[in-house]
């Protein structure tokens, strides 16, 4: 016998969740920009994971290892990264960005690279006072540190030529097969050296240096464009004539962009560490084309649902890139992916991902993907179990695939009368519709806040223990007197006259009048006020068996009750002294007050 | 006729054993237990908002809650009960900034535990 599944889509043992990932435009500082000429994209080293971006900046990956966090660079084959606290100059292949292939020690703290001029060495600035504020030069295949000194170094350290201080951006620009020249910038300079490439041969010889206070420097071919903490500027090849200065410019980092033929010609980016955001400029005359970023650490822009089960068992995330993750065996469900508990994606969305359970869809219990941009459920009707779901974002989920859902919790449409066994509810808009007599009638939480419901209040099921349905308008008044174990009731923003305050408050100081214990909680409150009017007859707040006495009513805030041997309020002010007086079961009351209002 | 005293910023109470110090009212037990100089400064502070709706903090009987009022709403107070409203600025100031990787719920959810307090409910 063959098993085969009947339809196209996702077996019914599955759930997929369809959803767009918001693009990533966090940076927590970002330090070191380069043009990688083989994958035609920037590079963008990052605390959190380094960024892949486009050329015109946008968002393109963030599937890297995490081992570019302070320096990051190409050539045609390789990449190349250190990290901030690490002393490591890390090679992973173009192709597989995220497992490194080998490792060179350097011997101090990574501050930038350039990998991409030079096809055998990756050029390496440092800046540990204890070792040497150094610059290295590293050979590509062996991953060696090559150079003279202890520690081995370019030079030495120091001010004067010959020597370095605090080294940060590089470039080397060939002049042949065999050699060419090393820029290296400093606070206040930018130091030349003629390097020999040559394999066992290599050499170093100070040129000179320009008074040029820089962080990083960029070259087109035929001009140098120097970044400093506050501005770019645009020199020509021997760095005395300043063509352009575009000021107010802060970066740290400054690279090349050839024209890509969108109308701006040869452009440049330049990461601003500081604010935590990338800008692109015209290699024409420096203008500004556009920033993007802010800081953050990104995780916002992860899909990063989880679930939880009845019982021990895994889950398997399968995503429609090809990436799945199998959780390990619990009750609770998250991804794990390249460090973080979430997964983002090479290309922008909409993307799909595939749940299966071992064991039955069914067990799950709980699903939160409360910060994820789902657009679609399919099988949700499937877990049978009774099930918890919070889901916020613009997908609405429709109410009446939540049958199961015992608590809910987000941005849902539809029916009420859908989800028959919901204990909880937290739901807001206005897509969700019904009437209060539709809500189920085991509910011990209400907390649905909208317009679009109607109904009675006295059509409350009597389970509940927190109740907010204020500002909705649809909803009209009634007594409340069946809340028996209610702690907070908000129904404030209703539009509610007095006569319809008053109806409320009545019920509860009624059923007090006739037992003080009706109400079981210690310090149950009310909130009935904002754009509701004022009760009626505020000034019926005082103690009537001392005002009036046993026996004596008044016109309009107490009756004498003969029977039970006490006052019955008569108005919504006494009703109030009724409920806040009401010792063992003692009511908190927040209304409209009679003004002048402060 | 009314044992209501109307006392500002539409706070109405039937104790005088309330302090209040600005928008925020304490019980004295709670006012002996957590109000400083600093807090009463801060309150002084104070200017009126013109938000329509303005958060506050309520610990009836050491149970915490989170409310909204309006300038035109009154508090009734529940006799008998330890009760005091903090205002939004007095309650932030009071929990604090978070410190280094500790979140704002994590700062308060500590600050309400080491009053002796619970947070009601979970919203």
């Amino acid at each position: 016998m063959s098993v085969h599944h009947r339809h196209g889509g996702p077996s019914h043992n599955k759930l997929e969740i369809t959803f767009d990932t918001p693009i990533d435009n966090w940076f927590s500082s970002p330090k070191q920009i380069r043009w990688s000429v083989a994958l035609g994209k920037l590079l963008v080293s990052n605390a959190v994971y380094s960024h892949v971006r486009n050329s015109d900046l946008s968002f393109n990956t963030k599937h890297l290892t995490n081992r570019y966090t302070t320096c990051v660079d190409s050539d045609t084959t390789n990449l190349f990264g250190g990290v901030s606290t690490g002393i490591y100059l890390y090679k992973m292949a173009l192709s597989d960005p995220i497992n490194y292939v080998s490792v060179a020690t350097i011997g101090a703290s990574v501050r930038m690279i350039d990998a991409s001029g030079d096809p055998l060495h990756v050029y390496v600035t440092s800046n540990n006072a204890a070792d040497g504020h150094g610059v290295r030069m590293v050979t590509k295949s062996t991953m060696a540190v090559t150079g003279g000194g202890t520690p081995v170094q370019i030079l030495a350290t120091g001010t004067g030529d010959n020597q370095f201080t605090n080294p940060l951006g590089l470039l080397y620009i060939a002049t042949n097969a065999d050699s060419g020249f090393l820029y290296v910038c400093e606070a206040t300079r930018i130091c030349k050296i003629a390097v020999v490439t040559t394999a066992g041969s290599e050499s170093f010889t100070w040129t000179t240096s320009y008074a040029i206070a820089a962080n990083d420097l960029a070259w087109d071919g035929t001009n140098f464009y120097v970044q400093s903490s506050t501005q770019t500027i645009k020199y020509d090849n021997v760095f005395t004539d300043a063509t352009k200065v575009a000021t107010a410019c802060v970066g740290y980092s400054i690279t090349y962009i050839p024209d890509q033929g969108d109308g701006y010609g040869a452009t440049l980016a330049i990461v601003d560490s500081t604010n935590s955001h990338l800008e692109r400029r015209k290699c024409s005359d420096l203008s500004a084309i556009n920033s993007v970023g802010s800081a953050g650490d990104g995780s916002s822009s992860l899909f990063d649902p989880t679930f939880t089960t009845s019982v021990a068992t895994q889950i398997e995330y399968k995503f429609d890139d090809g990436f799945s993750y199998v959780t390990p065996s619990g009750t609770s469900h998250a991804l794990s992916w390249n460090g973080f508990a979430g997964y983002s994606f090479r290309t922008a969305g909409p993307h799909k991902c595939t749940i299966s359970v071992r064991g039955r869809l069914g067990l799950v219990t709980g699903i939160d993907a409360r910060s994820d941009a789902i657009t679609l459920y399919k099988n949700l009707q499937k877990l049978s179990s009774p099930f918890g779901l919070v889901n916020s974002g613009n997908y609405k989920v429709p109410l009446n695939m939540l049958s199961p859902c015992i608590d809910l919790r987000g941005d849902c449409s539809g029916n009420l009368s859908s989800i028959p066994n919901v204990k909880y509810f937290d739901l807001s808009g206005s897509d969700i519709t019904g009437d209060i007599s539709n809500i189920s009638r085991s509910a011990t939480v209400i907390y649905i806040i909208t317009s679009s419901i109607s109904g009675s209040l006295s059509n409350l099921p009597s389970t509940p223990i927190y109740v907010y349905l204020y500002s909705s308008n649809g909803i009209t008044p009634g007594s409340i007197a069946h809340l028996v174990a209610i702690r907070d009731l908000r129904i404030y923003s209703m539009g509610w006259h007095t006569d319809d305050v008053d109806l409320v408050l009545k019920s509860i100081s009624d059923a007090i009048h006739a037992d003080v214990n009706h109400f079981t909680f210690a310090t149950p409150a009310l909130q009935i006020g904002v754009t509701n009017q004022a009760p009626s007859h505020l000034d019926g707040y005082f103690d009537p068996m001392v005002v009036l006495g046993a026996g004596v009513g008044d016109a309009d805030h107490w009756d004498w009750d003969a029977v039970l041997g006490k006052h019955k309020a008569k108005s919504g002010g006494s009703a109030i002294w009724v409920m806040t007086h009401n010792v063992g079961h003692v009511w908190s009351v927040t209304c409209t007050g009679g003004g002048p209002y402060p | 006729m009314s044992d209501a005293i109307k006392l500002a910023k539409g706070l109405v109470t039937t104790r005088p054993t309330v302090v209040l110090c600005g928008e925020t009212l304490l019980s004295k037990k709670v006012y002996d237990q957590i109000c400083d100089a600093k807090m009463i400064e801060a309150s002084s502070k104070m200017k009126p908002t013109e938000a329509k709706i303005q958060r506050a903090v309520r610990v009836a009987n050491g149970i915490v809650s989170f409310v909204e009022m309006s300038k035109t709403d009154v508090l009734y107070l529940p006799f008998g009960v330890d009760f005091s409203q903090i205002s939004e600025s007095d309650w932030l100031a009071k929990v604090g900034e978070p410190v280094g990787e500790e979140t704002f719920d994590e700062r308060q959810q500590a600050f309400i535990k080491s009053m002796g307090w619970k947070l009601d409910g979970d919203r």
